[in-house]
């Protein structure tokens, strides 16, 4: 047998199999799942294997003028394409775009897939908690909970004709010990969370995705059940407006330049500006994209990705939303 | 540990170990406060090396629901392994609460005979390994998911042929 090490561009990787960084994928299946949600499938156009993710991975789609963040479907495991469903959100933005440009065959430019919503190693069991095109990654956790043979409670909220991928789930759930529990409404919702975090044994793990309300209840309902945070995770696709913060300065270690960061700019934004590269896809304190290591200063939080414990720490930040306090200066490792 | 209850819990189960005077009266107090904020559950055990005795804590914790919390008390080796066999079955460490009440026995793991044994040590000491015999020296070493701290041969270096 003779050995042929591939060519990869820039990836220290000789496998396909591992290749994560941007790419052109193509098209290979688009299906129309509601009215608004379209499925698109993707593939190697070389017909090579995906890099393997974790269950509620994302990958970032290039669409338009806008690079986007999109839940993986799939279990993750030895994937030949990526499934992503795309809801149109009539905005003009990214999701519009992939609804009004892309047919089968086409190239989108794809990178990752990323883990920033992975199942914790040694739950015993898990709560899936899905709002509306919030089911994708709850999906992909399921998928893989199924294919391990583990149990999992599966909630769905949805509005009645949006019900994208019921069918997969109710597939899962002929499963023994997968439960589906489908609700349309909010009061319906608020109930059913109520009484399965009222009943879960010990050693499962929560996991939601859907609009910030129902993240909002999620979150209330689990600690008046005694939830330790620890036990309940969620993913956003939304963020509440900032105020504008209060004026700071930085100051880049490497270079020693220091850098004002007016009220209602971001840190990011001004770090970019003076040649200063960061990584950015959200800007809204969701994706992580933007984290920065922070050797000093008063660190003001206002992402939604660091724990409790990383703020205390007060080593990172995520620049796009973070600041530093009134007048303060904060010493940002880059 | 031992700070104050958890008030946030839905649950709490008690689990007392052993005979000792103080164990009984740990746990009648924290009842006396947990009982005023949720329902609680109090289980009463012999010993940690007692199968019977690891069988009806496993199915108290098979039982419980998120939202418990499990606060055990007794003797440092009941203690130790109770905490273990928690956190086998799911707990969290947010979700445990302990208290020992005497230090007269301690768990240690043989790194020779691979067994895990209640002896009379503390950690720094030696002791002779119930499983095999050999003299061992008790290390700072605790497992948390073997409950116990490591022990190895004491006169392992000396040996010279």
């Amino acid at each position: 047998m003779t050995a042929v090490a591939v060519e990869r561009g820039g990836s220290r990787h000789l496998h396909p199999a591992y290749e994560t960084a941007a790419r052109h994928l193509r098209v290979v299946r688009v299906v129309h799942l509601t009215e608004t949600i379209t499925h698109f499938d993707l593939a190697d156009p070389g017909g090579g294997i995906l890099a393997a993710y974790q269950p509620g991975s994302h990958l970032i789609v290039s669409a338009g003028e806008k690079r986007n963040a999109y839940s993986l479907v799939g279990d993750g495991l030895n994937p030949t394409t990526y499934g992503i469903s795309v809801m149109r959100r009539g905005d003009g933005g990214g999701s519009d775009w992939l609804h009004d440009n892309v047919t089968a065959e086409d190239l989108l430019e794809v990178e990752g897939p990323r883990s920033m919503f992975a199942p914790i190693l040694g739950q015993r069991h898990a709560l899936l908690v899905a709002g509306g095109i919030g089911v994708t990654p709850v999906l992909s956790h399921a998928r893989a909970i199924s294919r391990a043979g583990g149990t999992a409670d599966v909630i769905y909220s949805y509005r009645p004709g949006h019900a994208a991928h019921l069918e997969d789930l109710e597939v899962l759930a002929e499963q023994p010990g997968i439960t589906l529990f489908a609700v349309t409404t909010v009061d319906e919702t608020l109930a059913l969370l109520t009484d399965r975090f009222a009943d879960q044994p010990l050693g499962t793990h929560a996991y939601a995705c859907g609009p910030m309300a129902m993240l909002e209840s999620y979150q209330q309902l689990a600690a008046t059940a005694g939830w330790p945070k620890a036990r309940v995770h969620l993913e956003r696709f939304a963020a509440p407006e900032q105020d504008p913060g209060s004026p700071f300065t930085a100051t880049v270690a490497s270079t020693g330049q220091t850098i004002d960061v007016p009220s209602g700019v971001s840190l990011l934004q001004r770090l970019v500006d003076h040649g200063v590269p960061v990584p950015s896809l959200c800007r809204q304190g969701v994706c992580g994209e933007c984290r920065i290591p922070v050797r000093s200063g008063d660190i003001v939080h206002r992402d939604l990705v660091l724990s409790d414990e990383d703020k205390s720490r007060g080593d990172a930040m995520l620049c796009c939303v973070s600041r530093g306090s009134e007048g303060s200066n904060i010493e940002v490792e880059l | 540990m031992n700070a104050g209850l958890d008030l946030a819990a839905a649950s709490y189960l008690v689990v007392a170990i052993g005979s000792d005077p103080l164990t009984a009266e740990v746990a009648q107090s924290w009842i006396a406060e947990a009982e005023s904020v949720a329902p609680t559950t109090l289980v009463v055990l012999d010993s940690m090396a007692a199968q019977p005795d690891r069988e009806v804590l496993a199915d108290m914790l098979v039982r419980a629901r998120v939202g418990v919390r499990v606060l055990i008390a007794g003797g440092r080796y009941d203690v130790l392994q109770a905490l273990a066999f928690a956190r086998e079955h799911g707990t969290l460490a947010y979700e445990l609460d302990s208290r020992v009440t005497h230090e007269r026995d301690l768990p240690v793991y043989c790194a020779h005979c691979r067994g895990t044994h209640r002896v009379a040590a503390t950690p720094g000491g030696e002791v002779a390994c119930p499983g095999c015999r050999r003299q061992l020296e008790v290390h700072e070493h605790h497992s948390a998911v073997l409950g116990s701290y490591l022990a190895s041969a004491a006169q392992a270096r000396e040996l010279t042929s």
